[in-house]
């Protein structure tokens, strides 16, 4: 190496450029994370201001009240509240145990070679925008479902007969159990893709510990890898319950948009989002208005509870 | 550890001539929250040479390594209380400028960190934050860094590309480069060798020993091997304290303390 | 013999359960490709050049898509820019100022929590939030609104993305430029970001493709318009809406039209996606 002339401090040097900027930038980091919370804030108070008139108005008729009119100003929520939960937890009992197998079926049985493409394709499926969903439940779904479920379901019942009382309603392809089996369609792949997950992060060494001492494939799923993913599962199914919860274009399109109390699972129903995407923007009154965003906020509270369990059980292991 | 308050800490301390001095600390004491890290470590490093730092995981060869450049101040909690005078200036000072003190100062870490940018932009970043010179002065401290740091034969035809695509040696090389590109005057080394493999450790251990002609270095190592090929003085530190200094020939064949017997021996550690 | 049956019944049970599973794969894989299927089928075939250059027609005459297609682009693009410069500044705090004392840390949980809340919240909760902020105080439908609808969509999933490739970075890629003397704010523009690119920009695109299919914010902030509109402060056609209004109706154009937008607002999604996972592929590679 070819000796170079000693170089040491003697340069003159200025501060760096933008050093005092340092507590301006933390600031303006510390203000677009106040943004976020602010928005959160005004998204709680402004669902609350907005539906204090129709919550004092009614009171408690309003959670106990089927009774939705908007021609004589009368409004109780009990049809799309109990709407939304019948239509959630019920797309959720659907949609589970086929997540469960999708899930099974991936990480045990799938040959190598489709693994990867199913994996790819359950993750695509669970970004399609939910209103594609809407369409297909619509359009597609409903007079299959109107010509081979509900008609043979609905004729063949015995007059005064159980089935008779669960099934009764319009067969017209739409309605809570419509809605509930393209809710589920919806939550299917979100579910699967997150259990799967879940499924990866067991070590392979406790399932093939499981496996040498002779287990089936059932008995590792059901006393390895799942008491190994319970926590986790149960708060990834509740994420999905929250979506099924606060799902609009999904539900709108089939539930049949009807405010009384369904009777039957083939009756129409509706859900407080489906209530409000339908009626907000054409309100006849400032009571009407007050009534849809009281329903919101009933909406947020019984998500934001859903939210706040899933990540209890979640726990934040990202975060430090 | 109880026995550690009791026991008799013993410091063999060599003197050097204080006009070679480039940076002394002095009863140094360092604090992680309530973990006292350094305890009264008081110790010289002289210009132009090497200076070895030595003693097993947990003696706080790092920890002094960084209060020299005050890296440690990122961190809430962390705090130093003494002295590190460099050139007669304290650098504990509340008043010290953090950013003139670092480009006096520069550090080198255990893991290569190229920046995500050409090997260009890695080696202009310093200069850039400093001074405003001409491109063509710009040009020439970033190949006179890349030839001091024995990287420029390797990446003079591709100075554009990212400095990501290197290997493990050159990455390191590279930062060295980007440190004395800023020309400090101070060099720190936090186990620069310990990331990489036996030949390119052999050609960074070369790269430090040609630039101890103008710079103060202070490399932290696990290997004793490491330190007694390129340093000129050694510590050894044992559990936040200095057990000695002195010349590496003498630490090494000679030295004073029983635990620095014991621990060049392979007696522990 | 007792044994013999406990193993056979085990067995049973076991071939039950793998067929159980893999049924529910075959079933699950089915109904997803039905969906894509028939989107696939009535959209292609409602697809021609009028779409992408005549505005959504009156029922029973000819029209396409063109300003549903330009409005929710534009809604879309000027979301993304807003909830990118938030979710961004927002996601470098949690990542790298939450640490600096003890009450920025307590605030640094808050927000995390909120953000997370945020995320998931019914689009159509932050739809009627907007509503109240921005479509009632001016007494009009329009599209700022809309997009600070999709905005907020948005935001929490920047934020969180960025927070989390901030902090798979090295803890000595901070402290090098830091070392350099670099102020900390320098270092997280030029080499922390940098350096986190990638995953942001992948944080972003996941955003766009979530609120390029919204419809519900969007059917009182931003609501339609039967015409071509730049105005931000107007009413902006959108083709989530569009689909709804159109797939709602009686008319059969108008359902091969929301159909053709179903079957756009899908492929764009899809293909977004795609590009993510390439694009993190390559990513782990180098």
């Amino acid at each position: 190496m070819t000796a170079l002339p000693a170089k040491t401090g003697l340069v003159t040097r200025t501060r760096p450029k933008g050093a005092a900027l340092d507590p301006v930038f933390m600031i303006t980091c510390g203000f677009a994370a106040t943004l976020l919370l602010s928005a959160l804030a005004g998204i709680v108070g402004s669902l609350l201001i907005g539906g204090w008139p129709a919550l004092s108005h009614f009171k408690l008729a309003f959670f106990t009240s089927s009774d939705w009119d908007p021609v004589q100003d009368i409004y109780g929520g009990a049809g799309p509240i109990v709407g939304t939960l019948i239509t959630a937890v019920l797309s959720l009992a659907l949609a589970l145990p086929v997540a469960f197998g999708v899930a099974v079926f991936l990480v045990e049985f799938c040959p190598p070679l489709l693994r990867r493409p199913i994996g790819i394709a359950v993750e695509l499926l669970a970004g399609v925008p939910s209103i594609v969903y809407g369409m297909w439940g619509l359009f597609i779904f409903a007079p299959l479902f109107r010509d081979f479920v509900e008609m043979p379901l609905i004729t063949s019942a015995a007059p005064g007969s159980l089935q008779e009382k669960i099934f009764s309603g319009i067969p017209n392809g739409s309605g809570i159990l419509a809605a509930s089996i393209i809710l589920a369609v919806m939550i299917l792949p979100y579910i699967a893709a997150t259990l799967r997950e879940l499924f990866l992060t067991v070590p392979a060494k406790v399932r093939e510990s499981a496996y040498g001492v002779g287990c089936t494939t059932m008995e590792v799923i059901w006393s390895v890898t799942l008491p190994y993913v319970r926590r986790s599962a149960i708060g990834a199914v509740m994420l999905g319950l929250g979506r099924a919860l606060g799902e609009t274009m999904a539900v709108t399109f089939i539930i049949g948009n009807s405010h009384a109390f369904p009777k039957g699972l083939f009756d129409g129903g509706s859900t407080i989002a489906s209530t409000i995407a339908n009626e907000f923007a054409e309100a006849s009154s400032d009571m009407h208005t007050s009534a849809l965003i009281a329903l919101g906020f009933v909406l947020f509270v019984i998500t934001f509870a859903v939210l706040a369990i899933a990540r209890a059980l979640l726990g934040a292991p990202k975060h430090g | 550890m109880s026995d550690s308050k009791t026991e008799v800490y013993e410091s063999f301390v060599e003197e050097i001539p204080a006009d070679t001095v480039k940076l002394d600390v002095k009863n140094l004491n360092f604090y992680y929250g309530k973990n006292q890290a350094l305890h009264n470590v008081s110790i010289p490093f002289q210009r132009q040479s090497i200076t070895g730092l030595i003693g097993p995981s947990g003696c706080g060869k790092s920890t002094l390594l960084r209060a020299l450049n005050r890296i440690y101040a990122l961190y809430p909690g962390q705090r130093a209380e003494g002295q590190v005078m460099l050139d007669g200036e304290n650098v504990l000072d509340r008043g010290m400028d953090l950013s003139l003190l670092r480009a006096r100062v520069g550090m080198v870490f255990q893991q290569p960190t190229p920046f995500p940018m050409s090997i260009y932009d890695n080696v202009a970043f310093g200069v850039r934050l400093y001074e405003q010179i001409s491109k063509a002065d710009l040009d020439q401290r970033v190949e006179e860094s890349l030839r001091r740091s024995a990287l420029w034969n390797e990446v003079k035809d591709k100075l554009n590309t990212s400095g990501l695509g290197l290997s493990g040696g050159q990455q390191q090389r590279l930062c060295v480069a980007r440190t004395i590109a800023v020309r400090p005057e101070v060099i720190l080394l936090d186990e620069p060798a310990s990331a990489l493999d036996p030949i390119s450790t052999a050609k960074l251990e070369e790269t430090l020993v040609e630039l101890k002609a103008d710079y103060t270095i202070v490399i932290v190592t696990h290997n004793l091997q490491q330190a007694a090929r390129i340093s000129d003085h050694a510590a050894f530190m044992f559990l936040g304290r200095l057990i000695e200094f002195a010349q590496t020939a003498k630490l090494f064949d000679n030295p004073k303390a029983t635990r620095t017997a014991d621990y060049i021996t392979g007696r522990f550690g | 013999m007792a044994l013999l049956d406990r193993r056979s019944r085990r067995k049973a049970a076991n071939v039950a359960f793998v067929a159980f599973c893999t049924g529910a794969a075959v079933l699950a894989i089915l109904t997803l490709f039905a969906i894509l299927f028939s989107l696939v089928v009535k959209g292609v075939s409602g697809i021609n050049l009028d779409i992408f250059t005549m505005s959504t027609p009156a029922p029973d005459s000819r029209g396409g898509l063109a300003n549903a297609i330009v409005g929710s682009v534009m809604l879309c693009t000027v979301a993304m820019v807003g909830a990118v410069t938030v979710g961004v500044l927002a996601g470098t705090f949690l990542a790298e100022y939450a640490g600096l004392n003890r009450w920025t840390s307590a605030y640094a949980s808050v927000v995390r929590f909120l953000n997370d809340v945020l995320l998931s919240a019914p689009s159509i909760l932050i739809g009627l939030f907007v509503y109240y902020i921005a479509v009632k105080p001016v007494h009009g439908f329009n599209g700022w609104a809309g997009a600070l609808a999709l905005g907020l969509i948005a935001a929490p999933v920047v934020t969180r993305t960025t927070e989390d490739v901030l902090k798979l970075q090295a803890k000595q890629l901070r402290e090098s430029g830091v070392a350099l003397g670099a102020p900390m704010w320098v270092t997280i523009r030029k080499i922390l970001w940098r350096a986190s690119q990638g995953g942001i920009i992948t944080g972003a695109l996941l955003a766009f493709a979530r609120i390029s299919g919204e419809t519900a914010p969007l059917l009182f902030t931003s609501l339609g318009n039967q015409f071509m509109n730049l105005d931000m402060t107007k009413p902006i056609s959108n083709l989530p809406a569009v689909i709804f209004q159109f797939g709602l109706s009686a008319y059969d154009d108008w359902q091969r039209l929301a159909w053709v937008g179903a079957l756009l607002i899908a492929a764009t999604v899809l293909s977004i996606n795609i590009i993510v996972r390439v694009l993190s592929q390559e990513q782990k590679r180098s």
